[in-house]
């Protein structure tokens, strides 16, 4: 399997703060979307700052296309598009004024796709970027993103704050970059039903430390939420589940195969894992 | 680098409008007045003004996290921190092309202009400039854009703090502390450009270890 | 081609692909050598992840319906008549059981049972 992206044992401690990256290791296979999902303040852009060099990890490998990706490297980041959660670029550029600072900096500029992304998302081409639209700047951000050759796309919160018809669009936007096997993404959203649609693999993180990485599918079909009373909860053996929460008068409990499990238990009920479920589980859990 | 010294023009082109609109009112005074000693002064504010805005300019690169993002295009940080240092030189330049425009407009409507008097005004012009533009960006680099204002108001104090003392230590040579003569005016830019170049490794070792979130 | 995707289903998405693809060539909808959507075409135009569709297309593969050659594309197998046969037989099957079972749970006998086979054989089409 070759990783667009490798991530290894990476770890990074805020002075005088009780929040660090602890050992987080994971990797997106080529041609995969993967989403990197946590509650907020678990560390989803800690580790894409890291990832991309703009804060300096205390330890830990990263791994671009099979290279490590260090400052000097500027080969490398001509192949990755970013789209932080920010406003991203100066907001007196407009569109146009953006592509002819980008035709001078990266080595692969491509202006006709840049204009025909603009065009598709509907975005104004000489309208100050101060003046659009949170969803207008994310659209254009993306453009961008998509118009220097990029093949890896690192994306941070892409999606949030658009109103479902925009976001449409940009999911579409994604699953046609990966239509080419040698580009991935990594994208981090709340948007869990945005995951769900198109992901091939989702990772959780939560507190600074990777939870779980799973495919997609496997977690919504394999996956399952066993809804128990006490005694049936005592009655399990601690290999069966990977979470466990009280909620009410019941324990929720994550298994990793539901089938297996319904097979073994006959009188617990499970449930079909939705990602929303699966990580509050993973978040409130006793592990 | 070109993409990004383009860069930072563009996202500084209305205040470097501004600031010609500014250096071009400043020139009606002297030519309306037809005083010497304001014109030395204009000459000299109006290269200074051009590089004012850079705090907020700065400050704007910050919220809009464009200084994270830069990091992540296929340049280098000291090549970030160049283009900078190329566009403050571009800044200084228009600065200096407004106030040669003003000087020849004055000689031309029949001012007498005393060279003395231009050499003293480019001299302090030129230092207030490049001294306060060296100080400014590494501390805003160090602690942020948040009080971009009062770097720069604390920048240009020191650079005519830098200019007097120059004056002082050059007393022996210019018959006692005179600001205007010539060789304090000389060497107050010479020092300046120092100061200008020793800014910019100062901000390359800065840049390098800072942390964006 | 079309493919409905029930995002409410319990059956998986990879599952509606394949069994609806499977459908199709079985209601000779698609003919041997007709080609189909590459993996990730396909996921963009359905907007589900690649994963899933490589899952449907993988199981198609290995049942025999359809066939992937790097450069070429995915297409209908040309050889899939028996692998058609089986399937049909398998379905037939399958509802067969069921009647058996709704017979025995209701008292029918056999004979009925066969009876009313013939009656609903020779009612849809001839």
């Amino acid at each position: 399997m070759i990783y667009s992206l490798e991530v290894s044992n990476l770890s990074k401690r805020y002075p005088g703060a009780t929040f660090s990256l602890d050992n987080v290791s994971f990797a997106v296979p080529q041609g995969s979307i993967m989403g990197f999902v946590g509650e907020n303040g678990a560390g989803k852009t800690t580790t894409i700052n890291c990832i991309l060099n703009t804060l300096k990890p205390d330890s830990g490998v990263i791994k671009i296309f099979g290279e490590e990706m260090t400052e000097a490297r500027t080969d490398i980041r001509n192949h990755i598009g970013v789209v932080f959660d920010a406003i991203n670029f100066p907001e007196t550029l407009t569109a146009n004024r953006l592509a002819s600072v980008f035709k001078d900096i990266y080595h692969h500029w491509d202006s006709d796709l840049f204009r025909q992304l603009i065009d598709r998302l509907k975005v104004p081409a000489d309208v100050r970027i101060k003046d659009l639209s949170r969803g207008m700047t994310m659209k254009l951000a993306t453009a961008a993103a998509f118009s220097h050759g990029a093949r890896l796309l690192i994306l941070d919160e892409p999606t949030s704050g658009l109103d479902p018809v925009v976001r449409e669009e940009m999911l579409d936007l994604f699953l046609e970059f990966v239509e080419n096997e040698e580009h991935s993404i990594l994208m981090s959203s709340h948007i869990t039903s945005d995951l769900e649609k198109v992901a091939d693999y989702i990772t959780f993180i939560h507190n600074g430390k990777i939870m779980l990485t799973e495919e997609k599918d496997a977690l919504l079909y394999q996956y399952g939420i066993a809804r128990c009373r006490s005694e049936q909860f005592q009655a399990l053996d601690k290999s069966e589940y990977l979470a466990a929460r009280k909620r009410g008068l019941q324990i929720d409990v994550l298994v990793p195969d539901k089938q297996r499990f319904s097979g073994q238990h006959r009188d617990i009920t499970v449930d079909n894992a939705t990602i929303d479920e699966i990580m509050v589980l993973l978040v409130k859990g006793d592990q | 680098m070109r993409g990004l010294v383009r860069n930072n023009i563009y996202s500084m082109a209305s205040n470097i409008q501004l600031s010609f609109i500014i250096a071009a009112v400043m020139a009606l005074v002297p030519i309306v007045f037809r005083e010497d000693m304001l014109l030395s002064m204009i000459l000299a504010v109006q290269i200074f003004i051009f590089v004012v805005n850079t705090g907020t300019s700065l400050r704007v690169d910050e919220t809009s996290k464009w200084s994270k993002f830069e990091l992540t295009l296929p340049v280098r940080r000291h090549t970030i921190v160049r283009a900078k240092y190329v566009t403050f030189v571009l800044l200084i330049l228009m600065g200096i092309l407004t106030s040669l425009l003003t000087l020849a407009v004055c000689s031309a409507l029949g001012m007498s202009i005393d060279p003395v008097m231009v050499t003293y005004s480019y001299g302090f012009g030129l230092t207030l400039a490049i001294t306060s533009t060296a100080l400014m960006y590494p501390v805003m680099l160090k602690i942020g854009t948040e009080k971009n204002e009062m770097i720069v108001f604390f920048s240009g104090f020191a650079a005519v703090g830098i200019m007097l003392l120059l004056a002082a230590i050059l007393a022996p040579f210019t018959e006692g502390m005179q600001i205007r003569h010539p060789l304090v005016g000389t060497v107050s830019t010479c020092t300046a450009i120092v100061l200008f170049i020793i800014s910019y490794f100062v901000s390359v070792r800065i840049h390098r270890k800072k942390e964006f979130r | 081609m079309e493919i409905i995707i029930s995002s409410n289903s319990s059956k998986p998405i990879y599952e509606q692909i394949s069994s609806q693809i499977k459908a199709m060539v079985m209601s000779g909808k698609l003919q041997p050598g007709d080609p189909i959507p590459s993996m990730r075409a396909l996921a963009k135009i359905i907007h589900v992840s690649v994963i899933t569709v490589q899952k449907a297309y993988e199981e198609l593969q290995r049942e025999g319906f359809i066939e992937t050659t790097v450069g070429r594309g995915s297409f209908i197998s040309a050889h899939h008549r028996d692998v058609i046969q089986e399937e049909h037989q398998r379905r037939m099957e399958e509802h067969l059981r069921l009647a058996v079972e709704a017979a025995r749970m209701s008292g029918t006998t056999l004979e009925e049972l066969i009876r009313l086979l013939e009656m609903c054989y020779k009612e849809d089409g001839q």
